[in-house]
């Protein structure tokens, strides 16, 4: 063998003993260096017992709300009994409009408050009163009911004499909706006629 | 009688295969990787840490040294909700006294597993804990530390509360419906949801 080739194959030795060295460190140092945990745990169940309620409201009355307009009587009002038949509390609101909207509509004004106790031909003081026409609508707002309890909604209604004198008609729809976070519900909506005839004095 | 010739061959295989042993596993070359292997042990103890320690002495046992396990337990009172239908939004609260048993000191958490039968109102409650408030627990509303809620599928919960070994705490859980629950969730009953409080060695 010549010497450049001892020196290799020297060369080669310690390269492969220091491979082993450092393989046999690496491997005894993962395998032992890992630390053992362990920890005592208990626990303890509880049954969580929870009844969903339920949103419920109906609405009636208003039937003074009907009405045939002459030039004698050129008003018509409604109590609108609001009750929270449900067992959760909930706020409503009520909207008075009449579609489609047509020139008789566009005649009349309603206007309209929330009350605790039974309509009166005024709005107690420091009632929310919304006025607007029928085309347009208005959106009575109620308070939060309890489940149980009861709200009035008082409606009043104006057609100008002219329309008065004239004839024409149009449907009250009275839309009932409650609310209590993400649940809603609308009962049945409430209907009233309502009509001109000048001919009729 | 051993046949020379046959003495003689066996002779030769013996000096051959010296001669290969001796030039692949050279004597010098065994020594250097032993030494290696040993350098490696000593250098893989020193750096891996921790301590070492081969028993090699034996002594009796006096029969008075006893060793005794610690041990983990928890027990928790049954909750009794408030009877007030739920709602979204709306959280009730419910006393429950948490009290460890053991001998180590506890740190709690808790998760929710479903009922049997989930519905719309189970897949829709937030159920949470924190310790009760001088006061007691209300029946529902906000608390002034609201806690933390889990719902069903959701990571568990983690709390701050540590009960020591022997110790006891008064917990106010609360069970909240989750204000974008939807409207099929009215007038259900969930039953079999199950709040487990856990307690961890801490």
């Amino acid at each position: 063998m010549t010497g450049a080739g001892r020196s290799k194959s020297a060369s080669l030795r310690i390269r492969s003993r220091v491979s082993i060295l450092v393989g046999t460190v690496l491997f005894l140092v993962l395998a032992g260096a890992g630390v053992a945990t362990a920890s005592w745990t208990a626990s303890g169940a509880l049954t969580v017992p929870a009844t969903a309620g339920r949103l419920s409201f109906t609405q009636s009355g208003g039937t003074g709300l009907a009405a045939r307009y002459k030039k004698t009587n050129l008003a018509a009002s409604g109590s609108i009994t609001v009750t929270n038949t449900g067992t959760v509390p909930g706020t409503f609101t009520l909207d008075v409009n009449s579609p489609p909207p047509n020139l008789f509509a566009d005649a009349v004004v309603a206007t309209g408050w929330a009350s605790a106790s039974p309509c009166t031909s005024t709005p107690p003081v420091g009632a929310a009163v919304v006025t607007d026409t029928l085309t347009n609508g208005i959106e009575v707002l109620g308070a939060s009911l309890a489940p149980q309890a009861t709200e009035y909604l008082c409606i009043m209604t104006v057609i100008t004499t002219a329309q008065a004198a004239g004839n024409g008609n149009a449907d009250l729809t009275l839309t009932l909706t409650a609310h209590q976070g993400s649940w809603l519900f609308q009962p049945l909506p409430l209907t009233f006629s309502q009509s001109a005839n000048g001919s009729i004095q | 009688m051993t046949n020379p010739t046959t003495l003689a061959t066996l002779l030769l295989a013996m000096r051959r295969t010296r001669r290969n042993s001796r030039s692949r596993f050279p004597l010098r070359a065994v020594l250097g990787t032993a030494f290696a292997i040993l350098a490696a042990v000593g250098l893989a103890v020193i750096t891996a840490g921790g301590t070492y320690a081969l028993s090699n002495s034996q002594q009796p046992i006096a029969p008075v040294a006893t060793i005794t396990a610690g041990s983990a337990a928890l027990r928790a009172t049954a909750l009794v909700v408030p009877p007030t239908p739920m709602y979204p939004g709306l959280t009730l609260f419910a006393p429950s006294t948490v009290t460890n048993t053991g001998t180590v000191a506890l740190s709690l958490s808790g998760s929710l597993s479903a009922p049997a039968a989930p519905n719309a109102l189970s897949q829709n409650l937030s159920v949470g804990f924190a310790v009760a408030p001088a006061a007691g627990c209300p029946a529902s509303g906000p608390l002034a530390t609201p806690p933390a809620g889990a719902t069903l599928g959701s990571p568990d919960l983690k709390t701050a509360i540590v009960i020591p070994a022997g110790g006891q705490v008064s917990l106010c859980v609360s069970i909240s419906l989750l204000p974008t629950a939807s409207a099929a969730a009215q007038s259900q009953t969930a039953t079999g949801l199950t709040l487990t409080v856990l307690g961890a060695q801490s």
